[in-house]
C-alpha cells in the first residue's frame, strides 16, 4: 500500500555562527514497504528520525529526495482531491498531545470538526451516536467528563486518547501512532494495544507504531515486523521476535540489554549496556559510514568511513559491515 | 536504622471545582517520603499522581485546591518544619526551587523554543535571588551541566538544536540548580529511549546518593520502578491503595488493583499472550462512590466493597494497603 523509496532528509541549520549553510542530514536512504494490513513497529534512540519518518509518510513533510508511493501513485504529485484523500487515509497521531490539539477548543469541537470532515452534512444525531462511538473506542466514558473539557484539563493519557480518537474519526487506512501510549499507565496500555491490534483485525488499518517501548513493540507487532533506526539509518529491518529475541545488530544488541525488567528481583543483573559513550554523534559529523560506529565496540576504522550494505540473516535486513565480529546474542 | 522522613501527606484530598462538575482528584492521601530515598508513585493515568505532587510545591494548576490535610517538609536546609500548603506568595516563590523542585511531565517541551539554555537557567537564578553577573553564574551552569554529562556548549544552544535526553537532562541540572532537598519528577524519561532512560536513571541515581536528594518520582513505567525506585506507592482513583517498599509490593501485591497493574506490565521475558488488562473503565472521581474506589474492578469485591470505604491496614515493616481483604476483625462485626 505505501512504499517509501529512498528517501534522504536533511534540515538546513541556520545560526550566527555558520557562515556557510550546512545540513543535517536526518534521514539516509529510507526504503520501507508497508503492507495493506500490517503492522509495523519503529523503534529508536530519541532524535534518531522517528518522527521525521512520521510527518513524511503522512505528507507533513516533503522528503529531500525521494518519494513516499501510496497504492502506486506518488502522494506529491497527485491531483488536488486526491491529495486530500490521502490526507484523510493516512492519519498521523503526534507524539506531542500538548501541542496537538488546539488549547482553545474544547474535546467537543476538536472530534465534531474531524467528524465533518469524514462525513460532510452530517446530521446533529448521526454526529452525537459517532462521538459517542469514537470515545467508547478509546476509552473515554462516561463522554459528558471529557467533551466539554479543554486539553489542559485533561491528563496526559486522556489527551493521548482524545487524539487517537480523532485519528479514528476521520477512517483512515494507516495510522501512524508517534508514541501513542507513552503517557498511559499499562492496564490502558494493554488496552489500547489491544484497540490497535483490533482496529488493525477488524478496519483492516495499517499501523506505523513508533515507540521507544521495545516491550509494546513486542506485543503490537507480534507477527509483524520491526524497523530499528539510529541516526536516520535503518541498522535492522525484519520479523519482531526474531529482531528482539537474536538481536543482530550491535545497536540493536545495547538496546535490547538496556531494556529494564519489571521485577525487582533481577535488580542490578542486567550487564553492561555495549556502547561507548553515551552522546550520539552529531548529525553533521556524520561520515558516509555507519552513524553507529563511533559508539560501536566491535567498529574498525573503515565501518565510518564505506558505505555499508545490507546483509540478510535469517530473513532480517541488517546493515553492519563488520557483523562477523559481533557475537551472536545468547 | 529507623527510617528518616522529610516530607509527609498528612491526608490530602485535592478538588478541582468546575463550572459543571468538581473532581475529587486526590482523595485523603498520607504518605511519607523517606529522607534521601527515591519514592515512586504509579497508578493509571488521571489517578491524581501530578496533582498529590503539585500539593508539594503548592503549585496545583486552576481551579485545583487542597480541600483538606497539610503538607509538611521537614526542611534541614531551613532547620524548620514547613507547613507546605499553609505558604504565602512570597514564602512560596522562595520554597519552590530551593527546597522543592519539579521536572514537570512532558518538561521537555517547557522550555522556552527562542531563549537560549543559558539565559533560561540564568532567568531562574535570578529569581531566586543569585547574585553573580551572567559570565561567574555561566561557570555555576556549566559544573550542573558537567553533573549530568552534558558539555558547556549546550549552554549557547536552543532547545530544538539538542536531543530529547538531552533536554531531559537540561531540565534535571535546572532542577538542581539551587540544591533543593527533594525533587520531584514526572514521567522523567517518557519517550525517551531505553539507552537514554537508563542513563538518566544512572545519573538520578548518582544524585541521589552524592548529594542525598529525595527524589519523588511519579511514572506508568512499572519496569522503571522495579529497576531504579526505593518505596512505592500505588495510586487509584485518587486514593492510595498501597505502600511499601519496592520488594514488599512487588513480592506481596496486597491489593488486588496493584496485582492487576503488574499483571498488564508487558515485559521482554514474557509472553504477549499472559498479559491481562483490568477489566472495566476508570473510575468517575466526580462521582465517587461509598465503597472502594477499585470495587466496580476488583476481581476479588465483596458487599462490604462496595458500602464501605476500606481504611489503611498496616502490614508491618510500614507496608500499608488499603483493601477490606486485610482489615482484622472486619469479617464478624
Ligand atoms: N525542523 C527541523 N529543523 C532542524 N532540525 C530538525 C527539525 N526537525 C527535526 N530536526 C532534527 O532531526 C532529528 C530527528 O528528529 P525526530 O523528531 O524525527 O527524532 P525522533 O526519533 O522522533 O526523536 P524522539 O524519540 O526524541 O521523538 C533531530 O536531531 C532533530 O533535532
Ligand atoms: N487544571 C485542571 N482542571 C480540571 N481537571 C484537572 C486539571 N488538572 C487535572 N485534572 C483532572 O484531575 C485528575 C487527575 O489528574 P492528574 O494530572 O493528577 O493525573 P495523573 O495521575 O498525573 O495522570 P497522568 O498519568 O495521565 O499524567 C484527572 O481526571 C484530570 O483530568
Ligand atoms: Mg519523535
Ligand atoms: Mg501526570
Amino acid at each position: 500500500m505505501l512504499e517509501l523509496k529512498n528517501i534522504n532528509m536533511s534540515f538546513a541549520l541556520k545560526g550566527k555562527f555558520f557562515q556557510t549553510e550546512k545540513r543535517a542530514v536526518v534521514i539516509r536512504d529510507f526504503d520501507l514497504t508497508i503492507g495493506d494490513d500490517e503492522i509495523i513497529a519503529v523503534v529508536g534512540e530519541s532524535g534518531c528520525g522517528k518522527t521525521t519518518i512520521g510527518k513524511i509518510v503522512t505528507g507533513l513533510l516533503a522528503p529531500t529526495s525521494g518519494e513516499v508511493l501510496f497504492n502506486g501513485e506518488n502522494i506529491r504529485r497527485t491531483k488536488r482531491n486526491n491529495k486530500s484523500d490521502y490526507r484523510r487515509n493516512v492519519q498521523f497521531i503526534q507524539q506531542d498531545s500538548y501541542a496537538a490539539l488546539n488549547p482553545v477548543k474544547t474535546i467537543h469541537q476538536s472530534l465534531c470538526a474531524a467528524i465533518e470532515i469524514a462525513e460532510k452534512g452530517i446530521s446533529k444525531e448521526k454526529k452525537q451516536q459517532r462521538l459517542e462511538e469514537l470515545m467508547g473506542f478509546v476509552g473515554l466514558t462516561p463522554i459528558e467528563h471529557f467533551v466539554f473539557k479543554y486539553p489542559h484539563q485533561l491528563s496526559g493519557g486522556q489527551r493521548q486518547r482524545v487524539l487517537m480518537a480523532r485519528a479514528l474519526a476521520l477512517n483512515p487506512k494507516l495510522i501512524v501512532a508517534d508514541e501513542p501510549v507513552s503517557m498511559i499507565d499499562v492496564s490502558l496500555r494493554i488496552a489500547i494495544l489491544k484497540l490497535i491490534e483490533k482496529l488493525n483485525r477488524e478496519l483492516k488499518i495499517a499501523f506505523i507504531y513508533i515507540t521507544h517501548d521495545l516491550a509494546t513493540a513486542k506485543y503490537i507487532a507480534d507477527k509483524g515486523r520491526i524497523c530499528v533506526m539510529y541516526l536516520g539509518d535503518i541498522v535492522e529491518l525484519g520479523n519482531i521476535d526474531e529482531v528482539l529475541f537474536h538481536p543482530k545488530h550491535p545497536y540493536t544488541q545495547a538496546l535490547v540489554t538496556a531494556v529494564p525488567v519489571p521485577d525487582p528481583s533481577y535488580r542490578g543483573t542486567r550487564g553492561e549496556i555495549p556502547v561507548k559513550g553515551m552522546e550520539m554523534t552529531k548529525l553533521t559529523e556524520r561520515g558516509r559510514g555507519c552513524s553507529f560506529a563511533p559508539r560501536c565496540p566491535y567498529a574498525t576504522e573503515e565501518c565510518s568511513q564505506e558505505d555499508i550494505p545490507y546483509v540478510e540473516i535469517n530473513g532480517v535486513k541488517v546493515k553492519c559491515r563488520n557483523i562477523e565480529e559481533v557475537p551472536v546474542w545468547t | 536504622m529507623e527510617k528518616r522522613y522529610i516530607a509527609e501527606f498528612d491526608h490530602v484530598s485535592i478538588d478541582y471545582e468546575m463550572v459543571r462538575l468538581c473532581l475529587h482528584a486526590v482523595n485523603d492521601v498520607s504518605m511519607k517520603l523517606e529522607k534521601g530515598k527515591i519514592t515512586a508513585v504509579v497508578g493509571e493515568s488521571g489517578s491524581g499522581k501530578t496533582t498529590l505532587a503539585s500539593a508539594l510545591l503548592n503549585c496545583i494548576t486552576s481551579p485545583g485546591r487542597v480541600v483538606g490535610g497539610r503538607v509538611i517538609v521537614h526542611s534541614e536546609k531551613r532547620g524548620e518544619d514547613i507547613d507546605v500548603t499553609a505558604l504565602n506568595e512570597k514564602q512560596l516563590n522562595d520554597f519552590r526551587w530551593d527546597i522543592v523542585s519539579m521536572v514537570f511531565q512532558g518538561a521537555q517541551s517547557s522550555l522556552n523554543p527562542i531563549v537560549t539554555i543559558l539565559n533560561q537557567f540564568y532567568e531562574t537564578y535570578k529569581i531566586h535571588g543569585g547574585k553573580e553577573s551572567k559570565k561567574e553564574a555561566r561557570k555555576i551552569f556549566a559544573k550542573l551541566l558537567e553533573r549530568v554529562n552534558l558539555s558547556e556548549r549546550v549552554l549557547d544552544s536552543y532547545p530544538h538544536e539538542i536531543s530529547g535526553g538531552m533536554k531531559q537532562r537540561v531540565m534535571i541540572a535546572l532542577a538542581l540548580l539551587l540544591r533543593p532537598e527533594i525533587i520531584i519528577l514526572d514521567e522523567p524519561t517518557t519517550a525517551l529511549d531505553v539507552i537514554t532512560q537508563s542513563y538518566i536513571f544512572g545519573l538520578l541515581k548518582s544524585i541521589n546518593e552524592e548529594y542525598g536528594t529525595t527524589m519523588l518520582l511519579l511514572t506508568h513505567d512499572i519496569a522503571v520502578v522495579a529497576e531504579y525506585a526505593d518505596n512505592l506507592g500505588v495510586m487509584y482513583g485518587g486514593r492510595l491503595m498501597e505502600f511499601g517498599t519496592v520488594e514488599d509490593v512487588f513480592a506481596r501485591r496486597f491489593n488486588p488493583y496493584t496485582e492487576g497493574l503488574i499483571n498488564a506490565t508487558p515485559s521482554l521475558r514474557r509472553d504477549a499472550d499472559t498479559l491481562t488488562e483490568i477489566p472495566g473503565t476508570p473510575i468517575d472521581i466526580t462521582n465517587l462512590p461509598p465503597g472502594c474506589v477499585f470495587a466496580d474492578r476488583c476481581l476479588k469485591k465483596t458487599e462490604r466493597c462496595e458500602i464501605v470505604s476500606p481504611d489503611d491496614v498496616d502490614m508491618g515493616g510500614g507496608h500499608m494497603v488499603k483493601c477490606h481483604l486485610y482489615a482484622e476483625g472486619e469479617q464478624d462485626a
